[in-house]
């Protein structure tokens, strides 16, 4: 008794196990075919044997079943051994079903195997009365039959007869699907995480991956992105037969995104399904996509804490999503979000870098009444735009304008945000001195404290005055000198002077000695205020040798009728001209100029129109 | 053109460097380097003697404030001696020559204090 409930249940149990695994393999099979066709590798079956060939027992049952069995002809009638094997027994075992037929076509033989493939072929009965037209054939063939794979070969035998061994490979089939299927998943995120690989600009990430959802993850894809300030922006990919899938984007106010979005905002799948389409189409996101049959899956974005945002992936009726499907669409997702947080990311930080970076380019100076200014500007680091020279101006309420242009020690970001701090103190101290030596003298206690903080060698030098109009309607300059180059004076006859200015670095020593110098400036004569990277210019024709004071001198003499624009840009120009190769300092050069009778006609004409511009407006902050 | 520096001790804890060459963005952390081991071994006194050198841009001014100012923290001083032509020009021009001046009669008097 005991052995044979034993058997029995094993029995079972391999029934059991077999029925699982055919409905399995179903499921395999619908994925498989909807990634991929595998027909190169359906030949490889792993020959365990596990599925195809039926128990012992029931070959067994469907023989005794099965009359027609004995019908089975010799099949090597050319040899006469004494004792065969019973073949027809043996021929019940293979894993190929037999299907023989005589030389009129009448079938003579199936065996077990091939009756529960193909039951329409029956013994005794003309092949063709079968109604398989793939029996029709001569060569191999593949066909479906019943749900199931099969695979048909047929071989000539003695005699005219003809036989047929019929395989079902519905489940190697399946595997090799199952196999290709997964190769292309990991194919397609390879690809995802290739192209998802730098991204820099968010809306470009976003676009990018609604596109790369589409096909393999969705007929219609859309990508929601958290909203900001109530708004959020979507991009969609459509599936376009033979193209690149096209892709739009559009805003929607944050209080009318669908549910399911909302839900998957918080970090979740939707759990309701059933609205999910209709939500989509509500919000006019599946366009040409026929609503009725069509099936939806929202899925998050992982970000840094919240979802970044999250991918609505829609099918057309006839292809659901399994649970192969959203292992990819949350696989693809979990790619899409990292690289849409560290595009977010760069962005931000591109914001901050850019506003400051703004913050520290020079401002032109404020137009003033008698003043022609001229400026220019050529930072070390071309890129950066920003650099350690510096210059501007600010209106006094008196009419006048203090003005100045200097070079902090050091290059790059680091003297850059020094001259944002020395800027931004003269911003304020103007207010309260605009005697251009005592003005110096609190800029240099102000930034001190700065370096001595630092304690790297942080120190300004600087050229600091105030232009006053003149009566004759020239200019009187007040000079303060904080060891930086002199200016030079372009006179109205062509003579140009060197203006007599000392003076100790800004920022080093608590009492500097400040150096101060007047100069009166005629009508249509110009002062010039440089930085030291003009005169130490490197170039020539030994490619090394300095600019030098004496060639600046050169270089500006007889411009004096230049405008100052004009002369600003010629100094920039000749020192470029003498750079051998791209590698120097930061460049500035200031340029102002008393515009005289005209100015003075300016002044009278402008201070006509109204109150806007009569009073010369507060500047903004910079 | 090259740079060197070469120190050596003199009398009275004084620490002589002797710069030679062009001082600029590409060599001043060489200066820079010298000083910062000087001062970690306990110079406090330096004497940076320019004779033999032939440029000195706004790194090496820098070089020079911040050499001042490390060793001013723990009542030292740099001195600068010696300058002739290009060099005692931009010292002119940017006060260093005033501030940084070795001046034998009062050489504790610093530029932080």
């Amino acid at each position: 008794m005991a052995p044979r409930a034993y058997r029995r249940r094993v029995g079972e149990r391999r029934d059991d196990h077999t029925r699982h695994f055919r409905r399995s393999a179903d499921v395999d099979e619908e994925s498989g075919a909807q990634l991929v066709t595998a027909a190169d590798v359906r030949g490889s079956d792993p020959g365990d044997g596990r599925i195809s060939t039926p128990s012992a027992d029931r070959a067994r049952v469907w023989s005794a079943d099965a009359p027609t069995t004995s019908a089975l002809p010799p099949l090597a009638p050319d040899h006469d051994a004494p004792i065969v094997p019973d073949w027809s027994e043996v021929v019940e075992h293979f894993r190929e079903g037999l299907i023989v037929c005589d030389a009129d076509g009448v079938v003579r033989h199936v065996s077990p195997v091939a009756e529960r493939l193909v039951p329409e072929v029956v013994s005794g009965e003309v092949l063709a009365a079968a109604g398989v037209a793939a029996l029709d054939g001569d060569g191999r063939f593949e066909f479906t039959h019943h749900g199931r794979r099969l695979r048909l070969r047929p071989v000539a035998l003695s005699h005219a007869r003809r036989c047929w061994y019929v395989e079902d490979v519905t489940e190697s089939v399946s595997r090799a699907d199952a196999l290709l299927a997964e190769r292309a998943r990991s194919l397609f995120l390879a690809v995802v995480g290739e192209k998802l690989g730098n991204p820099l600009h968010p809306d470009r990430a976003a676009a990018a991956v609604a596109r790369l959802a589409v096909p393999t993850t969705a007929d219609v894809a859309v990508l929601v992105l958290a909203p900001r300030s109530g708004r959020a922006r979507w991009w969609r990919a459509v599936r376009a037969e033979d193209e690149v899938p096209a892709v739009d984007s559009g805003v929607l106010p944050a209080a009318a995104l669908p549910s399911a979005i909302e839900t998957g905002l918080a970090g979740t799948e939707p759990h309701a399904l059933d609205w999910l389409v209709e939500q989509a189409a509500e919000a006019g996101w599946l366009p040409g996509l026929d609503v009725t049959g069509a099936t939806a899956r929202v899925v998050p974005l992982p970000g840094r804490d919240d979802p970044v945002g999250v991918l609505l992936v829609a099918r057309r009726a006839g292809r659901w999503y399994d649970e192969a499907d959203l292992d990819l669409v949350r696989a693809f997702a979990a790619r899409a979000g990292a690289a849409l947080t560290t595009a977010m990311l760069y962005r931000d930080q591109a914001e901050v870098a850019d506003t400051l970076q703004a913050s520290l380019v020079p401002v032109e100076p404020a137009p003033a009444s008698g003043v022609q200014w001229g400026t220019a500007y050529r930072p070390a680091q071309a890129g950066l735009r920003i650099g350690g020279d510096f210059y501007g101006s600010h209106r006094l309420p008196d009419g006048g304008s203090v003005f100045f242009l200097g070079d902090v020690s050091g290059k790059g970001v680091e003297a850059a945000v020094f001259t944002g701090q020395l800027r931004q103190c003269l911003h304020a101290l103007h207010r309260v001195e605009t005697q251009p030596g005592r003005l110096l003298k609190l800029l240099n206690d102000a930034l001190l404290e700065t370096t001595q903080a630092h304690g790297q060698g942080r120190f300004a030098t600087m050229v600091l005055g105030v232009a006053r109009p003149h009566r004759d309607g020239g200019l009187t300059l007040t000079l303060a000198g904080g060891g930086h180059l002199p200016p030079l004076v372009l006179r109205a006859s062509g003579e140009v002077e060197v203006v007599p200015l000392s003076g100790m670095l800004i920022g080093v020593v608590p009492d500097p000695r400040i150096g101060e110098a007047t100069v009166h400036l005629a009508p249509d004569e110009t002062c010039l205020l440089y930085s030291d990277g003009v005169t130490e210019a490197r170039g020539g024709w030994r490619g090394d040798e300095q600019f030098g004071a004496d060639r600046l001198l050169t270089a500006v003499t007889g411009c004096h009728r230049m405008p100052a624009p004009a002369l600003a840009e010629r100094v920039e120009q000749v020192t470029g001209d003498w750079l051998a190769h791209g590698d120097h300092d930061d460049i500035a050069v200031l340029a102002l100029r008393a515009t005289g009778a005209a100015g003075r006609a300016s002044r009278h004409l402008h201070a006509v129109p109204g109150p806007t511009s009569a009073e010369p407006t507060r500047e903004l902050p910079e | 053109m090259t740079f060197t520096v070469t120190s050596a001790q003199r009398d009275q804890g004084v620490t002589c460097l002797r710069l030679a060459g062009e001082l600029d963005l590409s060599t001043a952390g060489g200066l820079t380097a010298e000083i910062d081991r000087l001062v970690a071994d306990g110079h406090r006194e330096l004497l940076l003697d320019l004779t033999e050198l032939t440029f000195c841009d706004s790194t090496g001014i820098a070089a020079f404030v911040r050499g001042d100012n490390l060793v001013a923290a723990d009542g030292g001083w740099l001195r600068l001696t010696g300058a002739t032509g290009r060099v005692a020009r931009v010292l002119q021009v940017t006060g260093l020559a005033e501030v940084l001046r070795h001046d034998t009669a009062d050489p504790t008097r610093s530029v932080g204090s």
